[in-house]
């Protein structure tokens, strides 16, 4: 067992020296780049907290819309290995189905929302009724 | 890093007093976005009695840029004299014995470029944003009324009969090749892309390639100037009406499509009052092309952060960032597939 502080003790930890120490104390490009070490400070804290079930999601999504099984112990192997596939699947010259650009759409969309979830909370609020006609 | 002010103010005093044929000083050097491979720096000349607000701006090494600095500035001079608001170019060179580099110099327009401060303004004036957005379409009519066999061929990604849409998607294809890893979800947004391209334009223009909120100028009465031309080309003008309304561009203003300040409507209007033709479809399609582009683009800054090429950790952040462009990206398919 580690000694505490646990990783996300020691995230939080580091967060708040940023955000109350380090911030107000400098200014220009050192002060945008600190924003941008504490906001990755608190993508991590997010990460950490969702543990591996995006993952192990987006693997099953991923794995029924290809029809292969994927259940092994690498979990980011099995992620590579079926991206790579779907991937391959939607850049090959013949016109993939409909359906499964259907399919393919909603799976994914899925994952980028787990994955704003961790980066960019609040990200997907936007109704996005304009965009396109 | 920083650059030798006091050394560049002392070659600017040598090249105008040459150039221009009379005593000429440089003075109240500023540099604009320090570290940046490409150099900005605002000064007064001090001529006799007269003071000139100028923009000293200095080209990165070569074998990092497109075009040289000729090509840029005959763009600028070409969109200046079609109407659009730009920099006026008083002096280019090539020789890099002044500046280490090529550089040119050119008026210095008022008005602010943050994002951050251009949405204050338009906070605190109702009317700004939208006469801002309808200034853009005037803009950008004059711009691509330039004829793309006017432009310096250097300006010329592909030939001027090729199809924009079509040469335009094999860069990114190559961009795709090059991620560290799969994008399923962006070679999406590339089969669409691919399946549904629009009727290339009649006849190509000058394209500048990344007008977006962070490359203009607005000042109180309106837009002031279209900045950094170092990406322009010919291609289809739509591709500027799309990239200008990525999401990304808005700041956190989500509901106004033109860099967070102003609806579609104000500059579509403006762009075609000015005889400009507009084609809805090729603009979803360029929109969709430029969330991919973005997409691509900020995949690639994690990558030259984690390569060593560029390690900056605004780059690392970049990476946690294509999901944002990945799921408006599949918003839109949901509406376009």
């Amino acid at each position: 067992m580690q000694d505490r502080p646990t990783a996300a003790e020691v995230l939080v930890t580091i967060g708040e020296y940023l955000d109350e120490e380090v911030l107000p104390a400098v200014e220009g490009a050192l002060r945008y780049k600190t924003l941008v070490a504490a906001n990755l400070i608190k993508v991590l804290e997010r990460e950490l907290a969702a543990g591996d079930g995006p993952q192990r999601r987006e693997r099953e999504r991923l794995a029924a819309l290809l029809g292969v099984a994927a259940d092994g112990e690498d979990l980011t192997g099995d992620l590579l290995r079926l991206n790579a596939e779907l991937q391959a699947r939607l850049r090959a010259p013949e016109l993939p189905s409909r359906e499964f650009l259907l399919a393919a759409r909603a799976a994914l969309e899925a994952s980028a929302l787990d994955n704003l979830a961790v980066n960019k909370p609040g990200y997907d609020r936007y109704d996005q009724a304009i965009e396109v006609d | 890093m920083a650059r030798d002010l006091p050394a560049i103010a002392a070659s600017l005093d040598r090249y105008l007093t040459e150039r221009w044929n009379r005593p000429v000083r440089a003075v109240d050097l500023v540099e604009t976005s320090v570290g940046a491979r490409r150099g900005n720096i605002l000064f007064d000349a001090v001529d006799g009695e007269r003071r000139h607000e100028l923009v000293l701006t200095i080209y990165p090494p070569a074998g990092t840029v497109i075009f040289g600095v000729e090509a840029e500035t005959e763009a600028l001079r070409l969109a200046e004299a079609a109407g659009a608001p730009v920099a006026h170019v008083f002096e280019v060179c090539t020789d890099g014995g002044w500046f280490g580099e090529p550089f040119f110099i050119s008026s210095r327009i008022p008005g602010d470029s943050l994002p951050r401060n251009i949405l204050r303004r338009v906070a605190q004036d109702p009317t700004l944003g939208a006469r801002v957005g309808s200034q853009l379409g005037t803009a950008f009519a004059a711009i691509h009324a330039v004829d793309g066999a006017d432009a310096p061929a250097d300006l010329r990604r592909w030939p001027l009969d090729a199809s924009p849409s079509a040469a335009s998607l094999d860069l990114l294809e190559e961009q795709l090749d090059e991620m560290l890893q799969p994008a399923p979800g962006l070679a999406l947004g590339l089969r669409w892309l691919r399946d549904n391209q629009p009727d290339p334009p009649g006849r190509q223009r000058l394209v500048h390639g990344d007008v977006r909120n962070g490359n203009i100028l607005v000042d109180g009465t309106g837009l002031t100037a279209i900045l950094d031309w170092e990406g322009c080309h010919t291609g289809d003008p739509h591709e500027d009406l799309g990239w200008l309304c990525v999401r990304t561009w808005r700041f956190g203003g989500d509901a106004l499509e033109v860099g967070g300040f102003s609806a579609r409507e104000p500059m579509i209007e403006a762009y075609q009052a000015a005889g400009a033709h507009f084609d809805p479809h090729a603009y979803d399609w360029w929109k969709v092309f430029g969330t991919l582009r973005w997409g691509l683009g900020l995949a690639k800054q994690a990558r030259q952060h984690l390569d060593g090429t560029y390690r900056y950790i605004a780059m690392a952040g970049s990476g946690r960032r294509v999901c944002e462009l990945e799921y408006d990206l599949l918003r839109m398919l949901s509406k376009l597939l």
